[in-house]
């Protein structure tokens, strides 16, 4: 093949060419220590380059993040621990204060020392997270969780729990709702709210109210029967005692409709089952007290006439017409089941009488004013006690002086607290308890991070590191080939013809 | 003996011709495109002189280069093609590295801004985190702008070399124009030919190969002529075509190519011209810089669309709805000039929809909606009816009305009581149905009032002495509900304040991937308007007994925000196992009772009812316990939104749902990446190819100066053979003139 004088010189200059750009690239590659300095160097590697960073970026995030929790919940827990020694203290004075040697003045200091305790409570549950909210105070980050009211300590945070997002979809919670660590404990003594309405029927159109109540008797085994009482329009004859069994057979009639007896009654309950077996008298008899109970569902009047005379009156009834009256029942509100009184008669058609006390399931309580037919009242037992409201039931009951006609009073109340105060300390333990697998799960899941970041950390350098035995071997190489290009050129480019003609 | 004088003249002359090539070739050792011209030299004629030929010396036939149209054809071919891989490369290598810096890349702008709403959900309150968001998302529009400006810079610069090289192309066209004359002109009629100038012509159109693919056709008086592109002439004899670089019709940022025909410039086709410069140049814009700008723009609309709408769902730190956090990118909606109606057409781009690329319109004839893809060419397919319905449902009221009750106006038709009174909501219906109220009809359920329009008519009532409500209604105005539409799989919320007019028609244009990375801007100046908080709190009652907690609540609800959101809804259990609702936006069919299971959703699906949130219960409530859904308030630190905001750096909404945020931009630095990859080994391999035939051209054309010695050498001895045949003939002529002198 022929080879042309600029061939000879282009290809040299190509092939050094070559050579300095190889040499080029690895000194860069050695110099940044990077493989890839733009992403034509290694287009999937700078896509993983960009993902790795990203998912490092995040991983160092979602460990701040989790160091931030870790903080409040470190908070949260030496929070709770204070509260947890406060009521251990106050168990000792619940101690103190049962001793029957103390004075009006013994329980009044006491009563002070019990009240330093509850503001303490009461600050420890208003601490703030250092973060711009409080610890126990939901959302609001405006205003302390707890106040001091007319009605005693009041929560007036809100509900929300805040979360913290500690790896790609798994959040944990920071913060705990004031109402459910401090408000949401288990109350011994018996105690109860009322309300006009119900669940299913919300909205009373009489005028009737109820009292706030009071505990009759904390020992009642239904005292945490929630209650309902329906008000109806019926007509109810309540009779009278009578003298069983009757003299002889009996008949007399019930709207106009004939009941009698073939003989002798031998009690009220065969009296009441004569009359439910009459068909036609619109009426329902029951006994009540021994007693017999004629009621009209529907409320309509109830006229009783005598057939032959005196034979409504050895049934304690008398003859007339009853007009339909306001009554009542007192249900269970969760089974629908009339309530039985102290003397196990259901708590049906119950007479109304405006203001007069209603006892029943040992909770008492008065109804006033006019209620509709169709009305309804809730009595709902408490079955959780506040610990700011437990704390100053104590310090009153301490600051009130005992006599000898209010010590058993006294000593049921103390009794109460001290087992309230247990209450408490168990709910705080339980939150105590959650706090600490809380702060175990940030533990666990920042050492992950810190694997994470390792295991990142070593992927993104062998995606983008540079390999600088290997480098540095081809930097060799490189210059090996470069000085060899240079040679021979300098070698090919000294032959010349013309060198060697010396005559013309 | 003349006869050995003239032969021997003959000899040195054509020694002579030959030593004048030979240093012509010497002299155009470093010329260009020079082919080594060599004296093609016979003998010449002899004569008869009776007893045979007797040769009569030697003579110059013409001066030949050392020329090979094939060989020069490939030149040609491998040099347009590697002059456009090199432009292309080069121009890609730009982008390149403008994904690769990590100053000028938008990787850890996007890092640095996602982490912010990380510490936003840490601090929600906190006004310096909240400022240190905004500050972000500031710096992260600078990156969008700024990387989009370095495309805009890169598209100038395409802009200028394709000015540049279609005015080279001219001025060579014209060059070889005058050659091809000069050629013609000076070859005419014999067998010369200007070798020189046919170099000379050959290395223009080289040169024109690097600017553009050119076909040579050579034409029988040796002129070229040159096409481009489909077969328009470039140069054809002495003429000379002029191209022209000028935009678009319908992309004035873009320049193309336009070929003179009957005096009008028409734009060539790209595609049609390939190779040198404008071909490098073509494939960069289109394959290169336009698909990193529209992903780029895809970029900016995607950060724009998810962190508006989600901003947009919850509470500010004052409480108020959360608002844009940067520009827009709803689509655009422009009524048509010739609409005569008022209506307004609200568009939304649901959340987890890819967003729409297609304009559209929606049209109303009169009797149904239409909504048409105008990209989409098929009348099968490019369009759908879309309804909009409304309804409203009435509460309990307080039947009976007395006949004769003037109730109110319902759209315009005042309602009365007919003289027999409303016995319930049955006759209130009948007495509306009566009254035949364009557009709505009345019906009854479950005792209550349902009042309903389509096609997109809003349900206007008044009250007139308070009597409306004795049929459960309250006066104002209800607009069609907001409806879902898919066409050519793009999503579209559509929301209408009142009916169309018949006729009216509204375009429907989603922001433009190309421009959007410049127009992104961050419209929030307030930090305490991001909105950290939700705009939704459940809350237990005070007197609750059983154990049952409620879960703060999720916003379900896309945009637009469902109007009841934030509306008080009551879940009142009525026993252990069971519960009701009640609340605005509740329908009286739908108020339950439901069976509670512990931690299930609320709304379960299929409930009847959505206000656009759920929550969940757990634990024992009692009889009669109630949970309370309503709004927020004043909730500080709440960091609900927060969290969502920062789970949309995960949220996989790009590419038909397969990418988060910064994935896609993963892949557009791959894509780059992969392109300048590729270029570089084409053009490394292209440039192989061009040596190669080079070589093999100047193997056959190419002087070398060891050749042209040897030749020196020899000619320089024929010369002097020459000289002594003609010293000879002297000696001779003077050996004869001796003799006749003696």
């Amino acid at each position: 093949m022929r080879i042309s004088t600029s061939t000879i010189y282009d290809s040299s200059i190509t092939g050094i060419q070559d050579q300095m750009q190889n040499l080029f690239t690895v000194q860069q590659q050695l110099s940044s220590g990077l493989r890839i300095n733009t992403p034509k160097d290694d287009p999937v590697g700078a896509a993983q380059v960009v993902e790795i960073n990203q998912q490092l970026a995040q991983n160092d995030q979602f460990n701040t993040n989790a160091t931030q929790a870790g903080n409040i919940l470190k908070l949260q827990e030496a929070s709770l621990n204070s509260v947890v020694t406060d009521l251990q203290d106050l168990k000792q004075t619940t101690v103190q204060a049962a001793d029957g040697a103390l004075t009006n003045s013994d329980r009044a200091a006491l009563a002070a020392n019990v009240q330093e305790k509850l503001n303490d409570i009461m600050n420890l549950a208003n601490s703030t997270d250092g973060y711009g909210g409080y610890l126990f105070g939901g959302y609001k980050g405006n205003q302390p969780p707890y106040a001091q009211s007319a009605n005693g300590v009041v929560y007036q945070g809100d509900y929300g729990q805040r979360l913290a997002q500690i790896s790609t979809g798994r959040q944990i919670p920071v913060t705990d709702v004031g109402a459910d660590v401090f408000d949401n404990i288990k109350n011994a003594a018996g105690n109860f709210t009322v309300a006009t309405g119900s669940a299913t029927h919300p909205t009373n159109s009489g005028s009737g109210t109820i009292s706030v109540g009071s505990v009759a008797n904390a020992a009642d085994p239904n005292i945490a029967t929630p209650l309902t009482v329906q008000f109806a329009n019926r007509t109810v004859v309540n009779g009278s005692s009578a003298t069983y069994p009757t003299s002889g057979a009996l008949s007399f009639t019930i709207n106009g409709k004939t009941v009698s007896s073939a003989g002798p009654l031998a009690d009220a309950n065969a009296a009441a089952t004569l009359i439910n077996n009459t068909a036609g008298t619109g009426v329902t008899a029951s006994v009540v007290n021994g007693n017999l109970q004629l009621v009209s569902a529907s409320g309509a009047p109830i006229t009783l006439a005598e057939s032959a005379s005196g034979n409504l009156s050895a049934l304690g009834l008398a003859a007339g017409t009853t007009s339909p009256s306001l009554v009542y029942d007192v249900v269970d509100a969760n089974t629908g089941q009339a309530v039985k009184d102290a003397g196990g008669n259901a708590m049906t058609n119950l007479t109304y009488t405006a203001g007069a006390t209603i006892t029943a399931d040992g909770k008492s309580f008065a109804i006033s004013g006019t209620p509709a037919a169709g009305d309804t009242f809730s009595v709902r037992p408490v079955t959780q006690q506040s610990l700011f409201a437990t704390l100053s039931q104590f310090a009153a009951l301490l600051n009130a002086p005992v006599t000898t006609a209010n010590q058993a009073a006294y000593n049921t109340s103390l009794q109460n607290i001290q087992n309230n105060l247990d209450n408490a300390i168990d709910h705080l333990s339980t939150q105590l308890a959650i706090n600490g697998s809380r702060q175990n799960t940030l533990n666990s899941t920042t050492s992950e991070d810190a694997n994470n970041k390792t295991l990142y950390t070593a992927a993104l350098s062998n995606v983008q590191s540079t390999d600088f035995v290997r480098a540095s071997t081809q930097l060799s190489q490189y210059q090996v080939g470069l000085q060899a290009a240079e040679k021979s050129f300098m070698t090919v480019q000294g032959l010349s013809l013309f060198n060697y003609i010396t005559s013309f | 003996m003349a006869d050995i004088m003239t032969i021997g003249l003959t000899g040195l002359g054509a020694a002579q011709a030959s030593l004048n090539t030979v240093s012509h070739n010497i002299a155009n050792v470093n010329t260009p495109d020079y082919s080594r011209q060599t004296v093609l030299q016979s003998a010449a004629l002899p004569q008869e002189l009776g007893n045979g030929f007797f040769g009569s010396g030697t003579q110059v036939q013409t001066v030949a280069r050392q020329y090979s149209q094939f060989l020069q054809n490939q030149v040609f071919a491998a040099q347009t093609a590697s002059s456009q891989l090199s432009t292309f490369s080069t121009q890609t290598d730009q982008v390149d590295s403008l994904l690769a810096d990590a100053n000028s890349g938008l990787s850890a702008a996007l890092q640095d801004f996602f982490n912010q709403f990380q510490n936003l959900s840490g601090s929600a309150s906190s006004v310096p985190v909240r400022q240190s968001l905004l500050d972000s998302a500031g710096s992260l529009t600078d990156r969008f702008h700024s990387m989009s400006e370095n495309i805009a810079s890169l598209r100038s610069q395409v802009n200028q070399q394709l000015t540049a090289s279609v005015s080279n192309i001219n001025t060579i066209a014209k060059q070889v124009a005058n050659l091809n004359q000069q050629i013609s002109d000076l070859a005419g009629g014999n067998n010369a030919v200007p070798n020189d100038l046919l170099d000379q012509r050959d290395k223009l159109v080289q040169d024109l190969n690097k600017e553009i693919k050119v076909s040579v056709f050579q034409q029988t008086d040796g002129t070229y002529n040159l096409y481009i592109g489909t077969g328009q002439s470039l140069v054809v004899g002495s003429n000379a075509e002029q191209l022209q670089a000028i935009p678009y019709a319908n992309d004035a940022a873009d320049l193309g190519v336009a070929y003179q025909t009957n005096g009008t410039p028409v734009l060539l086709s790209e595609s049609s011209l390939q190779g040198g410069n404008l071909g490098g140049l073509f494939n960069f814009r289109s394959q290169v810089l336009d698909p990193a700008a529209k992903s780029l723009g895809n970029l900016a609309i995607e950060v724009a669309r998810q962190f508006n709408d989600q901003n947009q769902l919850g509470v500010d730190l004052n409480g108020r709805p959360g608002a844009n956090l940067f520009t827009s990118v709803d689509p655009l909606v422009q009524a048509a000039a010739t609409n005569t109606g008022t209506a307004t057409l609200g568009v939304h781009v649901p959340d987890k929809s890819s967003y729409p690329t297609s304009t559209f319109t929606l049209s109303y004839d009169g009797t149904s909606y239409k909504l048409t893809d105008t990209a989409n060419t098929d009348p099968a397919t490019n369009s759908t009816t879309v309804a909009f319905n409304t309804t409203v449902t009435a509460g309990a009221g307080s039947y009976p009305v007395a006949g004769g009750t003037t109730l109110g106006t319902l759209n315009g038709v005042t309602l009365m009581a007919p003289a027999g009174g409303l016995a319930d909501a049955t006759a209130a219906a009948a007495m509306i149905n009566t009254a035949a109220v364009p557009g709505v009809t009345a019906s009854a359920t479950s005792g209550r009032l349902v009042l309903s329009s389509t096609n997109g008519q809003s349900i206007t009532l008044t009250d007139a002495g308070g009597n409306l409500a004795s049929i459960g209604l309250v006066a104002g105005k209800t607009a069609s509900s907001p409806t879902t539409v898919t066409l050519d799989g793009q999503t579209l919320t559509l929301s209408l304040n009142q009916a169309m007019k018949t006729g009216d028609s509204y375009t429907i244009t989603p922001a433009d991937p190309m421009t959007a990375a410049s127009t992104i801007n961050l419209t929030m100046t307030d930090p305490a308007q991001v909105a950290a908080a939700s705009p939704i709190a459940a809350t237990p009652a005070a007197n609750n007994i059983g154990s049952g907690t409620i879960t703060s609540g999720t916003v379900t609800s896309g945009l637009p925000l469902n109007p009841n959101l934030t509306q008080p809804v009551t879940l009142t259990f009525i026993n252990a196992t069971q519960y009701t609702v009640s609340g605005a936006g509740i329908p009286s069919t739908a108020t339950g009772p439901y069976t509670y299971t512990p931690e299930a959703t609320i709304p379960s699906a299929g409930a009847g009812w959505d206000n656009g949130w759920s929550v969940s219960i757990s634990g024992q409530p009692a009889a009669g316990d109630t949970f309370t859904v309503g709004p927020s308030n004043n909730n500080t630190v709440d960091n609900r939104n927060a969290l969502s905001l920062a789970a949309i750096a995960n949220n996989k909404t790009m590419g038909g749902g397969t990418a988060t945020i910064a994935d896609s931009y993963a892949q557009l630095v791959s894509l780059v990446g992969n392109q300048a990859h590729q270029a570089d080994l084409s053009n490394t391999a292209q440039t192989n190819l061009l040596q190669q035939a080079t070589q093999a051209q100047q193997s056959f054309s190419g002087v070398n100066l060891d050749e042209e010695a040897a030749n020196l050498l020899r000619y320089q001895q024929a010369y002097q053979a020459s000289s002594k045949v003609i010293q000879l003939a002297q000696t001779l002529f003077n050996g004869i003139l001796a003799i006749a002198g003696q």
